[in-house]
């Protein structure tokens, strides 16, 4: 949670084996829910019983995980992002190892500046 | 004014007080769901109903089965196989134990000191009443660990129990259900197991259906839609194959969220989104069930299923904790944490209901519900916060805060 906390833009975590590929994705609100769970006195059930019974990062991700490539375009990578919702998209190679992180913030920044040289 | 317009306009009326005493009620840190069932109850026939002409009739009992299948659902999507292995005994132990003690001394208190009723008999009466005291409201308990920052052995088994119980419930009724309207004992047996085995067959089968649609989709909002129509679908197809349909959701909640694996809660937050529309609808429909000279001619099963309930979550929550190896202050104070009652015990009597062999004490049945729900959400709370000072597990209190 410091580490999170500690970093400018990164707010989701990304789960990923001892070999680098990318396996889950934890999303910060739920990362916030599950740390904050015993000060809140609102739950679901499925909130309650990850309150009782969750231990390890595996029973909070997702596993199907919303990624971009390196050589993908900007305008996917943004369309994705907002179709599913998502600030952060994790890019990945061809074998699935995780190569870094990219946040919409950066995204919209590139497509603004595409936008201004196509208008030139 | 036709029927339809009144239904539709019924509807309306009791969503919208529903959401506003369950506002106030909110703001005062009193129970949501008491404040939908008496919001309900003000527009039952015999208070402000009559005068607007409005009436509960048979259109109520699609609503509250569609209702009560989300609920179910919501309930099995909520727990996994690898969450309960992580339970560990004593919780595992304590929940099954408690739950059999409610079923048992209800039942036995029914049979004992309750007399025949018109149109069924006291044994049939006892089963039906011992099958809804099983389940147990987390909201109350949890507000009360949360108001009080309690933390401790008892607190934490506390929790998983409560996380636990309407599941249980829900089985514990959908087993007693087959029994007491069933006809000859081999009868009975025989249709207890297809129609058990069958909603887990079917809800399995849903499951995977789901998830199998659910991995074709990709935007999120159309995840709803999926999710809701599957519930729909799975619960009409168990009514007309009389298969159980509290197990069928249940069972899809549990095996769409297996079969997704680490991406199941998919399945389930769509729905968690409706869960309070849900609710509001349910219980305000239930409240409006209530008949002033039916609760008054039934205080002494009021009385009975009240005590005996509390007694019996009381002893088989100590005895639970014992065998399996609790400490003394979880033996002790446990079973004080697990009074309230709500939600699904008013689902469960709604589903009783409609079956023809409790039709004539449909009415009875449900306002003796009503009425315990209302006095354990009010008493609940103040066990909850005894069983834990009892303990010594309360911490300071926080201030509630001012809208």
């Amino acid at each position: 949670m410091d580490r999170v906390l500690a970093e400018r833009c990164l707010r989701d975590i990304y789960v990923v084996s001892r070999e680098g590929k990318l396996i889950g994705h934890l999303s910060y609100q739920k990362l916030i829910h599950f740390v904050l769970a015993k000060h809140r006195a609102v739950h679901t059930r499925r909130q309650l019983m990850q309150r009782v019974a969750a231990e390890v990062s595996e029973d909070l991700m997702n596993a199907q995980v919303v990624y971009a490539k390196p050589d993908e375009e900007v305008d996917n990578v943004i369309d994705r992002q907002l179709e599913h919702g998502i600030d952060d998209m994790p890019v990945i190679d061809d074998q699935g190892v995780m190569l870094g992180v990219i946040n919409i913030h950066i995204t919209m920044k590139e497509f603004r500046k595409n936008s201004k040289m196509i208008i030139e | 004014m036709d029927s339809l317009s009144l239904i539709t306009l019924y509807l309306g009326i009791l969503m919208l007080s529903g959401l506003f005493f369950g506002l106030i009620a909110s703001r005062l840190g009193l129970p949501r769901v008491a404040a939908y069932v008496i919001a309900g109850m003000i527009f039952s026939p015999d208070l402000l109903g009559s005068t607007l002409n409005l009436k509960v009739g048979d259109w109520a009992e699609p609503l509250a089965t569609v209702a009560l299948g989300i609920i179910a659902y919501l309930i099995g999507g909520s727990i996994t196989a690898k969450q309960i292995q992580q339970m560990g005994k004593t919780v595992l132990g304590t929940a099954l134990s408690e739950s059999f003690g409610a079923v048992l001394f209800v039942f036995c208190s029914m049979m004992l000191l309750a007399s025949d009723k018109a149109g069924i008999t006291t044994f049939q009466m006892a089963l039906a009443f011992a099958a809804i005291a099983a389940s147990t409201a987390p909201a109350g308990t949890i507000a009360v660990l949360h108001q009080y920052r309690a933390s401790g052995p008892v607190s934490s088994v506390l929790l998983g129990v409560v996380a636990l119980d309407d599941a249980l419930g829900i089985v514990v009724f959908s087993l007693v259900l087959v029994v007491i309207t069933g006809e000859t004992l081999s009868a009975k047996l025989g249709l207890a197991a297809l129609e058990i085995c069958g909603a887990l067959v079917l809800g399995a089968f849903a499951g995977w259906g789901l998830k199998e649609f659910a991995s074709r989709i990709h935007k999120r909002e159309m995840r709803l839609p999926l999710v809701f129509g599957a519930i729909l679908l799975s619960v009409g197809l168990a009514e007309i194959w009389r298969l159980s349909p509290l197990l069928t959701a249940m069972a899809m909640g549990f095996s769409s969220r297996y079969f997704l694996g680490f991406s199941g809660d998919q399945l389930v937050e769509p729905i968690e989104f409706i869960e309070e529309l849900v609710f509001i609808i349910f219980f305000t429909l239930g409240g409006a069930h209530f008949e002033i000279n039916v609760f008054f001619q039934h205080m002494d099963l009021i009385g009975i299923y009240f005590i005996a309930r509390i007694i019996g979550k009381y002893v088989g929550a100590s005895l639970g904790a014992m065998i399996s190896g609790a400490s003394p202050p979880v033996i002790r104070w446990l079973g004080l944490g697990l009074v309230p009652q709500a939600g699904v015990a008013i689902g469960l009597v709604l589903t009783l209901g409609h079956k023809p062999a409790f039709h004539d004490v449909a009415t009875m049945m449900v306002n003796v519900i009503l009425a315990t729900t209302l006095l354990f959400e009010l008493v609940g709370p103040l066990a909850a916060y005894f069983a834990l000072r009892g303990a010594g597990e309360l911490g300071v209190k926080r201030k509630r805060r001012k809208f």
